[in-house]
């Protein structure tokens, strides 16, 4: 299995030098849709530039890096190119473990279940085969990596591709039972930016469900884990906040970086549905749909992780994609990250009506954001509705990208079909 | 007036100095300027400064807090020789202590080494040679003992190293005040009442380098130190051996490095009686030289092109691949089948495809390519030029080389030729020149000379960023330690003819020997390094010269934006030549305002305002500065300091910037659609969350309902 996830890797590499020697790196580094105020590539050349005149790099409204990320690139600068290709290939690889090991599980569940004769006649088809399973951890890394939104991302030098491999990273030590790299893993990704916060919650989960101990508020143990686990989070988060804090010599990195994200005073266009709708916005009413907003994102996590609670695994994805959606810079790089999990439950896409579709409207917005973005700034033939409802269409068309795997339609399953699945196979 | 806030204006303050001729002026005066919104990115592009004598006051008022940042910034093992104070080197070197590894020999062992070799016969050389491996192998193995043992044996050492060094410093710091008597007494005759001190500490090296000797008597004589030996000065034994590097920032800011080993040797190569003892003379090629009867031997191997028009003139001009040329002695018969054979030698010898050297491309210069060293030859038929412009120059060309050194690449200036970073530059060349040269200058005896050279010029992209600093351990990746014990002379030079006040770049540490020699019809100066001096190397043992290229502006001040709080400001002081072009350039990008932050009339764009130039110009006729006398009134309105110059401001023209609107006309859709798409979202997940199934048998048929009614009489199992 090694054999082709290096081939793999290779063909990801290759395309990717070969895209930074050619003239559409600048291009892409550009595209809005690639890059947001928050991780543009060139902002962070800027923050290394103030930084090295003297001036705090956040005394402006141009850098919006963690401090962390300013002081590895002030060793890496030189290697950017391979440090960004490497993020995507640790991605990759720790996705693809990670994906070995849950499906190891799914697999021993599925087993079980067969031998104790619970699974009805007509869920039969939905069993997955070895060789079916043997190949899934591939097409993840796979979809990650030739993933077009990955490797523009890349070329652009986009720092989501840092957070994603640190993500990737953090679900791959939360399979293996390690909670203490999950915990410190996952303190680096909310460090990054706040949204992964709300992973925390299926992590716990998991980790419990590993340990057979039961989600139970009268369990003591239940207790004792859960506090051990939040202590190491919120430990290692607050070892990584005072250390940029004793780098920089000062807390002016708080407000530039996780107010940055919350108040989201930049309104340059991108994916989501931020930009338009707090340009838009009255200002009376603004810091009301501002927390609205803020909220949504945060909302779903404990009614998702009750109902869920049976399966983490499936509630990390949900959790991504939808932070991906509802984030307030969100970038394609986000995107790619939940992509590269939907061949994990690829056998209940066949229960999906309008997967056709979805990925139709998926690629033409992809085709017509540079288009619409083209009359819009430069032919000025067209104006800002235009980019404004491919944006829309591009953030409805992901929900039931996210959603799918949950909502089977019954219409052509039948029930028993869709009690099994929910209660077994995710 | 809100989307102006929001937008953030560019001030530019850019204070230029024009430089002519003889008058150099300064000014400051705030100015506004150019705007743009979001990010930045500022490119000067300013030609170089000619020689103009300027007031080195103005620079001197930025170092302190530039070496401050140079010492913040160095990292990864670059040590950083500034030049502190004599209290602040002294803490430095307590605190070095503890981290220094013990892979050099102390100075005590050192000293001792240099004794033994110089109370030792020369015949005893090659077992010499050897017992100093062995001692230094013995050494190694020690320090490797030592750095076991060396929790133990640091205290101890530490005290020892503390006291000598404590001894040392006194006397250094009586000779320094007698120094400074002796040169204020110099000063008091020369009516110099102005005292700098880094002037003091600056002294000139006559040509004859004399200067050079009291500063060596000065210096507390070390014991086994061999004499510092002139080039002009005939050699003390049979056979000598030089070594030199010459540093020369190039103006594109690159840097040339060109090394030179010189081994002059009396061996009559020429005459009968065979030469079978060599020293320092590597006998690879006195040998080949012996039996081929070769006159004269010029061989150079280049990667790259010399780009003479950025450059300027090398030291020593090579083609780019294989050149080789050699001029046979009269007593050769067979020149062509010779050459032949030394071209197969020769090919072995350097690991390079001299062997495909053949009549095809071997040429006999009649006019050119006359013979370099002594010897009035007219006969060209002894002559063989011929150049292989395709060989590929690397490490397996390079390793050959340096073993023609007497020191190898162990000690002396030849430890800093790694080809992992020779080769990781633009221009790379190396040669090896054999000649014989008079030995004394009635030319009564002729003696062998080898001259094996090495050029390089390191790109000054390579580092990334286009900072342009350059350090021996930046270009080699290594420092220097000491000297060839073999060698007579071990110098380091660097061209500070550019630099006569210090404002184009920065040398570190500080060298008080200058030197001036004519080279390429232009008289230049450099800084001198005496390798063969304890001193040269300070107190971290390591010399590792620093060369800080100064931007080309005095001074910028730069504060960001901030959105809808305050605007860039960017003042720039800047020097400029005359004729030279200044460009700066600012990078930004569009931004997208709240709908209430546009002008009524958005479309129209937004304005940016003026930059702003303030000079002070050299005036032709003399200013007057008394402003209290009655002038015209449009004359007077700029107070005038200075009378070469006057004062004036230019102001740029605004800039119209073109910003994106949103549709002024919807904001009540936008809110709509937005929200739709969140209740989507919402909704979606809602439906996830309190969708329940469960199994649901489907209703019978009328018939089965009918039988079972039926059959639930009957008592019999239903359907």
């Amino acid at each position: 299995m090694a054999a082709p996830l290096a081939l793999l890797l290779i063909v990801a590499v290759t395309i990717r030098a070969a895209l930074f020697r050619t003239s559409l790196a600048n291009l892409i580094s550009e595209r809005v849709e690639v890059v947001s105020p928050l991780n543009a590539w060139k902002r962070v050349v800027e923050g290394l530039a103030l930084l090295d005149l003297d001036i705090s790099p956040y005394s402006g409204d141009v850098f919006h890096e963690t401090p962390m990320v300013i002081y590895l690139f002030h060793f890496l600068m030189d290697y950017a190119e391979i440090t960004f290709m490497l993020a995507d290939c640790l991605t990759a690889v720790a996705l693809y473990l990670a994906v070995k090991d849950y499906n190891k599980q799914v697999f021993r569940k599925q087993k079980f279940a067969l031998e104790a004769d619970r699974i009805p006649m007509d869920c039969l088809e939905l069993i997955r085969s070895p060789t079916e399973m043997y190949y899934i951890p591939l097409k993840v890394a796979m979809f990650y990596l030739l993933n077009p939104f990955t490797i523009v991302s890349c070329v652009a030098k986009c720092t989501c591709g840092l957070n994603n491999a640190v993500i990737a990273l953090f679900i791959l030590s939360t399979m293996r039972g390690s909670a203490l790299l999950s915990a410190i893993f996952l303190a680096l990704a909310t460090y990054q930016s706040i949204y992964p916060l709300t992973l925390c919650v299926p992590a716990l989960l998991y980790l419990l469900q590993r340990l057979y101990i039961p989600v139970n508020v009268r369990r003591s143990s239940f207790w004792f884990y859960t506090l051990q686990y939040l202590f190491m989070f919120l430990g290692s988060l607050l070892v990584l906040i005072c250390l940029s804090f004793f780098l920089l010599g000062s807390w002016d990195f708080l407000p530039a970086v996780y107010g940055f994200i919350l108040s989201v005073p930049d309104l340059t266009p991108n994916i989501g549905l931020f930009w338009y709708f707090f340009a838009e916005m009255f200002d009376h009413f603004r810091l009301f749909f501002l927390c609205v907003f803020q909220i949504n994102v945060f909302f779903y996590t404990l009614p998702l992780s009750i109902k869920l609670k049976e399966h983490p695994v499936f509630l990390i994805f949900m959790q991504i994609a939808l932070i991906a959606i509802f984030k307030s810079y969100p970038t394609v790089g986000d995107l790619s990250l939940y992509m590269a999990f939907l061949p994990v439950w690829n056998h209940l896409y066949r229960f999906l009506r309008n997967i056709f579709l979805v990925s139709c409207v998926l690629l033409a917005c992809s085709a017509l954001f540079p288009v619409l973005w083209h009359l819009w700034i430069y032919a000025g033939s067209a104006n800002s509705n235009f980019y404004y409802a491919i944006t829309l269409l591009f953030s409805v068309a992901q929900v039931p990208v996210c959603l799918s795997p949950s909502l089977l339609s019954s219409r052509e399953s039948s029930s028993k079909t869709a009690l099994f699945t929910h209660s077994l196979l995710f | 007036m809100a989307a102006r806030r929001c937008l953030g204006l560019w001030f530019f303050l850019i204070t230029l100095c024009v430089v002519s001729t003889g008058a150099d002026v300064l000014h400051t005066t705030p100015v506004t300027g150019t705007e743009s919104s979001a990010a930045g990115t500022e490119t000067v592009v300013a030609r170089e400064l000619p020689e103009a004598p300027s007031d080195p006051g103005e620079h001197t008022a930025a170092e302190p807090t530039r070496e401050g940042e140079q010492n913040d910034r160095t990292r990864g093992g670059e040590q950083t020789l500034g030049q502190p104070t004599r209290e602040e080197e002294q803490e430095q070197e307590k605190t070095r202590e503890g981290e220094q590894t013990p892979a050099q020999p102390t100075r005590e062992e050192e000293e001792e080494e240099e004794e033994q070799e110089q109370t030792r016969g020369e015949e005893e050389f090659t077992r010499e040679e050897e017992e100093e491996e062995l001692t230094r192998e013995e050494e190694e193995l020690t320090t490797e003992e030592e750095e076991l043992t060396r929790e133990e044996e640091e205290q101890t050492r530490e005290e020892e190293e503390l006291t000598t060094e404590e001894e040392e410093l006194t006397t250094e710091e009586e000779e320094l005040t007698r120094e400074e008597e002796e040169q204020t007494r110099e000063e008091e005759e020369e009516q110099q009442t102005t005292a700098q001190q880094e002037e003091q500490t600056k002294r000139w090296e006559a040509t004859e380098l004399e200067e050079e000797h009291v500063h060596d008597a000065a210096v507390p004589p070390l014991a086994g130190d061999p004499p510092a030996a002139d080039p002009p000065s005939p050699p003390p034994s049979k056979d000598d051996f030089q070594e030199e590097l010459v540093i020369r920032p190039l103006h594109s800011g690159d840097i040339y490095a060109s090394f030179q080993f010189r081994t002059v040797w009396d061996a009559d190569f020429m005459g009968d009686q065979k030469v079978s003892h060599y020293r320092l003379f590597p006998k690879s090629l006195g040998q080949v030289i012996t039996k081929f009867s070769v006159r004269e031997l010029h061989i150079s191997f280049t990667q790259g092109y010399w780009r003479t028009m950025q450059w300027g003139q090398p030291y020593l001009p090579s083609p780019p691949g294989a050149e080789l040329w050699v001029w046979f002695q009269d007593t050769v018969t067979d020149v062509d089948g010779t050459w032949k054979e030394l071209t197969n030698v020769l090919s072995g010898i350097f690991c390079a495809s001299l062997n495909f050297i053949d009549s095809t491309n071997t040429v006999q210069p009649s006019a050119s390519f006359k013979p370099l060293g002594i010897g009035n030859v007219t006969d060209h038929s002894f002559l063989r030029y011929a150049t292989l412009p395709r060989e590929i120059v690397c490490t397996e060309n390079l390793t050959p080389w340096k073993k023609l050194l007497p020191c190898g690449s162990k000690a002396g200036l030849s430890v800093l030729l790694k080809s992992e970073k020779l080769f990781h530059s633009t221009f790379h060349s190396q040669a090896v020149h054999v000649r014989p040269v008079c030995q004394d200058p009635q030319c009564r005896t002729t003696s062998m000379e080898l001259r094996q050279t090495l050029n390089v010029v390191f790109d000054l992209h390579t580092s990334g960023q286009g900072k342009r600093e350059w350090s021996l351990f930046k270009m080699f990746s290594r420092t220097l330690t000491e000297a060839c014990p073999l060698a007579s002379s071990s110098k380091v030079y660097v061209d500070v003819t550019d630099n006569p006040q210090g404002e184009q770049f920065e040398l570190s540490p500080a060298t008080p020997l200058l030197t001036q020699a004519v080279v390429l019809g232009d008289r230049r100066t450099y800084s001198v390094y005496d390798l063969t001096q304890q001193a040269s190397f300070g107190s971290s043992r390591s010399l590792n010269m620093l060369l800080r290229w100064k931007a080309a502006d005095g001074y910028i001040h730069y504060q960001p934006s901030k959105d809808r709080e305050r605007p860039h400001l960017l003042e720039m002081l800047l020097q400029l030549p005359p004729n030279s072009v200044t460009e700066v350039t600012v990078e930004f990008e569009r931004a997208l305002l709240k709908w209430t932050e546009y002008t009524p009339d958005p479309n129209h764009g937004f304005y940016v305002g003026s930059s702003v130039i303030s000079a002070l110009v050299p005036s032709v006729v003399a200013m007057d500065t008394n402003s209290t006398l009655d002038r015209p009134l449009f004359s007077s309105f700029f107070p005038c300091k200075e009378e070469a110059s006057y004062f004036m401001r230019v102001y740029t023209e605004p800039l119209l910037v073109n910003l994106p609107t949103p549709d002024f006309s919807m904001p009540y859709n936008v809110i709509c659609l937005t929200c739709t798409v969140v209740a989507v979202g919402y909704g979606s997940l809602y439906n996830l969350l309190t969708r329940t199934f469960q199994v649901d048998e489907p209703s019978p048929g009328l018939a089965k309902r009918i039988a079972n009614v039926i059959r639930r009489f009957r008592g019999v199992p239903l359907l």
